[in-house]
């Protein structure tokens, strides 16, 4: 039945232009809005949520949440290796620096490339890895990097906060893992650089074949319960969580902020569709006299309303898509994912549907010979 | 009226309460309308000529009483069988025209054909058969804001006729119109009655206009007279 209704409704749509267009506008902006938060949760989460999607194990110093500040002697990362499950381990001494005039944060890892290997898939340029193997002050660095930082393969950068001065010989392509904004240099030469000779920052263990995460952790845990520097097993995902649990207060404002936007925009949507309502009363009298049930006059307005906000749901993600969704945005650490642009979307079709909702059901609930009369 | 009449009410009551005051518009009416009759319904404002169309139509339902239209009883009907029972079998006609502005007149001649899910190609075609019954092919493509009270009156009969329905119901068809817009408008609806065989009754405040019907009807008090009552009192006065 709406389909044979779709040019009627489409009319309907544009019966007053001017609201229409403010209307389609202050959805859009609103969903622009949500979009670009939802951009900016999304470049400060996307490196550490891509870690929590591998099967692995990081094993660090107890007493410190913060991966950063963990220290343990990276003799541990034999003494992992030894623990039935664990195929391979290895230390990893990370770092992070704040790089460039836009304050890119740099996420340093320092490994052994051979056990690094064992435990870590990593799609590469076999050349890459040679190259890498090869030199102490290589550097292999995540593309999602290179490309907001402008550096390229064959640079030699300096990272003063680090004290770190390396060559990169390759770039760490697209993969659905985490490295892709991250820098790789070897271990040795960042114990150096860092003052931090024979010791690691958390120790990466990958499972055997069959073994849970969560079950050797435990098994980890007990192992090293009598080592000098206690510690404490998590899976990659645990940790990434704790990771973002850090960032989670900002992330909440941000997130409220959207939600306070949805819902201005709601309100107004809401009193556009009813206005709309209101004016024609007459007319909708008339549509239930010559026989539009109830139902079709509430999908109607319903459906007006939702096309309205879709439309305002298009534009804020296409600016959203020109003013976010490019390499300044992402050189500004914003990345609009396809959830975020499908939640931006959503926001959009909840605004149609919620402020179209009660306008609707007005029309649909209005007397016919009382709506004749103009009556509300 | 040797045959069946097409719509059969006995006994209709509605009361409204207005405050404390108990209104009641009609009043155990009984009415026959025969099939392709005009029937005009006169009275004083507040008289329950509206009311009565809107029971006869299925907008209303009354307090007490039955309406019958054809073979259905439409005051035994429910909400939803009412509204597809509308679509199909009753026309309406509004004093305030009650068009779609943003749709040409066409377009709104052809929303209630899209409603009762006619093909694309009978639509054309009984849009066209009514566009040239009320005598507007000529103003068709345009929105109702680019014609007159009299042709926007006339898009709305087209609109009322275009589902052949049974009966149309037509409440003060004229009441907005001047003089020339009223008599096309009224010799329309005679058409549909006298070409057509269509069943038209019709509330109007005007004689003129109500002396083009076949049968001209009064409420009073809730009933319905064959002859206006205050002409009976000012005859009986003053013989």
């Amino acid at each position: 039945m709406m389909g044979r209704l779709l040019p009627f409704m489409w009319c309907n749509v544009w019966r007053n232009r001017r609201r229409s267009v403010l209307t389609v506008l202050g959805v859009g902006v609103a969903v622009f809005v949500v979009a670009a938060l939802g951009a900016a949760v999304e470049g400060m989460t996307f490196p550490v949520r891509e870690v929590g999607s591998q099967e692995l194990l990081t094993v660090r110093e107890a007493a410190r949440a913060n991966v950063l500040a963990s220290r343990l002697p990276a003799s541990y990362e034999d003494r992992v290796a030894q623990v039935s499950g664990v195929k391979a381990a290895t230390g990893v001494l990370s770092d992070l620096a704040v790089v460039g005039t836009d304050m890119a944060h740099v996420f340093v890892r320092g490994v052994d490339p051979d056990r690094y290997r064992q435990v870590h898939d990593i799609v590469l340029d076999p050349a890459a890895w040679t190259a890498f193997e090869a030199d102490q002050n290589a550097a292999l660095v995540g593309f999602r990097l290179l490309s907001r930082l402008d550096w390229h393969v064959g640079d030699e950068i300096e990272i003063e906060e680090l004290r770190l001065r390396v060559r990169i010989v390759g770039e760490i392509p697209e993969q659905g893992v985490d490295l892709e904004s991250h820098m790789l240099v070897r271990r040795g030469y960042l114990q150096v650089a860092r003052v931090a000779e024979g010791q690691v920052s958390y120790v990466l263990a990958a499972p055997q074949q069959g073994h849970r995460a969560t079950d050797l952790a435990a098994a980890i845990d007990e192992a090293m319960e009598l080592a000098p520097v206690p510690t404490e097993t998590t899976s990659a995902g645990a940790f990434a969580e704790a990771v973002i649990d850090d960032f989670m207060g900002f992330i909440d404002y941000l997130r409220v902020m959207g939600a306070i936007t949805v819902v201005i925009t709601l309100l107004a949507a809401a009193n556009a569709i009813a206005m709309s309502v209101r004016e024609r009363t007459r007319e909708i009298g008339m549509l239930k006299a010559i026989g539009f049930k109830p139902r079709l006059v509430l999908s109607l307005v319903l459906a007006e309303s939702v096309a309205l906000s879709l439309m305002g749901g298009l534009l804020g993600v296409g600016a959203a898509a020109l003013v976010v969704g490019n390499e300044r945005g992402s050189m500004a650490g914003l990345m609009l994912s396809t959830s975020t642009v499908l939640t931006a979307v959503a926001a959009a079709l909840l605004v149609g549907v919620l402020g179209g909702l009660v306008p609707a059901r007005t029309a649909a609930n209005v007397r016919t010979i009382e709506a004749l009369r103009g009556i509300e | 009226m040797s045959e069946r009449p097409i719509v059969e009410a006995r006994g209709l009551v509605k009361t409204y309460h207005k405050g404390d005051a108990e209104i009641r518009p009609l009043n155990g009416l009984d009415l026959d309308v025969g099939q392709g009759e005009f029937l005009a319904l006169m009275g004083p404002s507040g008289s329950g000529k509206s009311t009565l169309l809107h029971v006869i139509g299925g907008l209303d339902k009354p307090d007490a009483g039955t309406c019958r239209i054809g073979e259905v009883e439409v005051t035994a009907m429910g909400e939803r069988d009412l509204c597809d029972f509308r679509a199909a079998n009753v026309g309406f006609v509004f004093q305030v025209y009650n068009l779609v502005p943003v749709l040409t007149a066409r377009d709104n001649i052809e929303l209630p054909l899209r409603l009762l899910a006619v093909s694309k190609a009978r639509r054309r075609s009984q849009v066209a058969t009514a566009l040239g019954m009320v005598g507007i092919a000529d103003r068709a493509d345009h929105l109702p804001s680019e014609l007159s009270g009299g042709e926007e009156q006339r898009v709305a009969i087209a609109r009322a006729l275009v589902t052949d329905p049974q009966i149309i119901i037509a409440d003060e068809p004229t009441g907005d119109l001047d003089e020339e817009s009223s008599g096309q408008v009224v010799d329309i609806l005679a058409a549909l009655s006298a070409e057509h065989h269509k069943t038209v009754i019709m509330v109007t405040h005007d004689p003129e206009t109500a002396e083009r019907a076949n049968r001209m009807m009064y409420l009073h008090k809730g009933r319905l007279l064959d002859r206006n009552p205050r002409e009976t009192t000012v005859k009986e006065t003053f013989p």
